[in-house]
């Protein structure tokens, strides 16, 4: 059991969360029953390939995707004893941007070309302040000075595109901040920017984050990044959630296959020069997903009834959830593992 | 018979900026400023650097896709600027080019029988659309994809699928020389670990030699040779990828080293903070380029750096060069 003082520093609930997509008269699941949990300071990373639904996870939150053909979401989402999925447009006007705020991977589409940078950060003060005129001049002009933009004065008149992607992606930031948020979903941040620039943009998330206490929902494909920043971690494959753990358990006893075959293709010091244990075939298509586990034609411990049932998550211990029937104690998944020790 | 492939010497590449009415050139963005650099026969050459340090630029210069300004660029001892025609079709033949991205560099309305086969027909490697069939899927067989696709358009596959038809063009004319310009850094983790094995097994079954353009250091410090770091178009180092990652002399590449995320979340590294970012190459500072976001520099920056040399762990010669003034 979690102790008390955890739960009260819970500041997000998702609970059994599905979201839809409606194609050719056909719905498909984008993302299937996740249920996680932000906490006050801390970071969760969502990790996987393109298409796995964790960015769709983001969207669904902040009830940002167009619909149709994105079906409304089930499940719950709580904050402050509120589900965001039951509340009106209205309501979650209030709170989107403000109290939730959000960054994207490319800063560039995300902001408005034809505004200035001035303009864009006044309407957000203007919208989550309340705040007109010398106030809230003086409330941008602070979030600049926070995310470290030199003479932000002088850049309140530039455009969008008189900006370096990791100036833009500060300037994201600082927008994100405005609202003093309570949570920061960033999908992606630093996908876009090279590694110098990159490490900026994260110590300064990282900064900001212990600061404001925020809890932040970090999503990325990088398993660099969630060295870096995460406390927890969710790696998500084919719409669902296939391993839950501490950032070290996942580093550490990874549990899932294609948590492994990640970290195996990643060229790191250990590997044989000039080959790499690559996953063999590709992610499969949203509206073609296997039977059983999705991840089963991918994966070198499969078992005949990996393709035969549903596969339900098991405690590895501490905690460690793992979508895998490798860890349903049988005598053929405990040969299975002895083949390989890392797991 | 010399080891060279590819020999670059004090290559400068402009590209004008004209403005006002009379569209005069104001000005010039100065992509590459004096570059030396060699690749070996069965070699691969990494080129490192943050976006905007001409590392793409280097590489078409380097296989003629973009004029030079002045320099020297010797393809098997021979100077492409005084290649006749003729010659310069066998150039062409032998050295070739993967992109970033595969689905903007494959034409949406030929099949990959085409996109494959077309310079075949050209430089009379077949005669027939029989021959070209057959050739073709033999190629597609050698990039692990199955024969009887060659009859599907591009927007069919996936990312990683439309690389490996990209790769296998490249691989059809028998070059000995491929430019790869950040061939993985679209794919998802997973696909750009098959990409990766498929260019070495090739590199060994064709004898190849790889100009190999990344960001990514880690991939660079896995797949390498040798590795030229890149800022602003100028060489900041050059030495063996064991010798570089393990010994590194320059500034700026330990600041790249230390900026790359940890393997490990318990992993500590010492950061070297840079400022700022990397300056305009229309007006690229005097003497060391690095110097404005250098943690160490000093007044005689401005200056020419020395070019220095320093004995490679590897190679045991002095030819892990660097050019700063620290030791």
């Amino acid at each position: 059991m979690k102790d008390e003082q955890v739960l009260d520093e819970r500041i997000l609930i998702v609970n059994q969360l599905n979201t839809k997509l409606k194609i050719a008269d056909k719905y498909y699941s984008v993302v299937e029953d996740l249920s996680f949990e932000l906490i006050k300071g801390k970071t969760l990373s969502i990790v996987g390939e393109s298409g796995c639904g964790k960015t769709f996870t983001a969207l669904s939150i902040m009830r940002l995707h167009s619909n149709p053909p994105v079906l409304p979401s089930t499940g719950e989402v709580i904050y402050k004893g509120q589900n965001l999925l039951q509340i009106s447009e209205n309501e979650m006007r209030k709170i989107r941007g403000g109290k939730i705020a959000m960054i994207f991977q490319d800063p560039s589409s995300a902001l408005n070309p034809v505004y200035t940078i001035g303009d864009q950060l006044l309407e957000s003060v203007a919208l989550h302040r309340g705040l007109y005129d010398d106030e809230a001049y003086e409330c941008v002009l602070n979030a600049l000075n926070e995310v470290h933009i030199a003479s932000p004065a002088a850049r309140l008149d530039d455009y969008p595109h008189q900006l370096s992607g990791g100036m833009k992606q500060r300037i994201m930031i600082a927008m994100a901040l405005i609202g003093q948020p309570d949570i920061l979903i960033a999908d992606e941040p630093t996908t876009a920017l090279d590694v110098t620039i990159q490490l900026q943009v994260l110590e300064l998330i990282r900064h900001l984050q212990q600061k404001n206490k925020m809890a932040l929902l970090l999503i990325t494909h990088d398993m660099g990044v969630v060295a870096e920043m995460a406390d927890e971690v969710i790696v998500m494959y084919a719409s669902n959630k296939v391993e839950a753990a501490t950032v070290n358990q996942i580093f550490d006893k990874m549990g899932h296959p294609y948590t492994l075959g990640l970290f195996q293709s990643r060229p790191n010091d250990t590997s044989d020069k000039g080959y790499l244990k690559a996953i063999k075939g590709s992610v499969p298509s949203l509206t073609n997903y296997p039977t059983g586990c999705r991840f089963s034609p991918r994966c070198p411990f499969v078992m005949e009834r990996c393709k035969q049932q549903i596969i339900p998550n098991f405690d590895i211990g501490d905690h460690h959830l793992v979508k895998c029937l490798l860890h349903d104690g049988t005598i053929l998944s405990q040969e299975k593992l002895k083949e390989h020790p890392l797991i | 018979m010399s080891r060279v492939l590819l020999n670059i010497e004090n290559l400068h590449v402009n590209f004008p900026i004209f403005d006002g009415i009379l569209k005069r050139e104001v000005a010039s963005v100065k992509a590459i400023r004096g570059v030396d650099l060699c690749l070996h026969k069965g070699e691969i050459l990494s080129i490192v650097g943050e976006s905007g340090c001409g590392k793409s630029t280097l590489g078409r210069a380097a296989i003629k896709l973009i004029e030079p300004s002045s320099g020297k660029v010797e393809f098997l001892g021979k100077n492409l600027a005084d290649l006749k025609k003729s010659e310069m079709e066998s150039f062409r033949q032998q050295a070739q080019m993967v992109f970033q991205d595969p689905f903007s560099s494959l034409n949406p309305r030929k099949s990959i029988l085409d996109a494959v086969g077309e310079s075949l027909l050209y430089h009379g490697l077949v005669k027939t659309v029989d021959e070209q069939k057959t050739l073709v899927a033999e190629i597609l067989r050698k990039v692990g994809l199955s024969s009887d696709i060659m009859n599907r358009y591009p927007h069919q596959f996936s990312g990683g699928q439309q690389q490996r038809i990209c790769i296998g063009r490249a691989l059809a004319l028998n070059p000995k020389l491929i430019v790869c310009d950040e061939v993985v850094s679209a794919l998802d983790v997973s696909v750009q670990a098959q990409i990766l094995n498929l260019l070495h097994d090739l590199k060994e079954t064709f004898q190849l030699s790889y100009l190999f353009i990344s960001h990514d250091l880690s991939i660079v410090r896995f797949f390498s040779d040798r590795v030229v770091v890149l800022y602003l178009g100028k060489v900041m180092e050059t030495a063996t990828t064991k010798e570089l990652f393990e010994n590194p002399k320059h500034p700026y590449t330990r600041a790249l080293l230390a900026a790359t995320p940890k393997n490990h979340p318990n992993e500590i590294k010492e950061r070297i903070p840079l400022q700022g970012q990397i300056p305009s190459p229309i007006d690229p500072p005097s003497g060391c380029p690095f110097r404005t976001r250098c943690p160490f520099a000093q007044p005689i920056c401005a200056e020419p750096p020395p070019i220095k040399r320093v004995k490679d762990a590897i190679t045991g010669k002095e030819d892990h060069t660097y050019a700063c003034i620290l030791d």
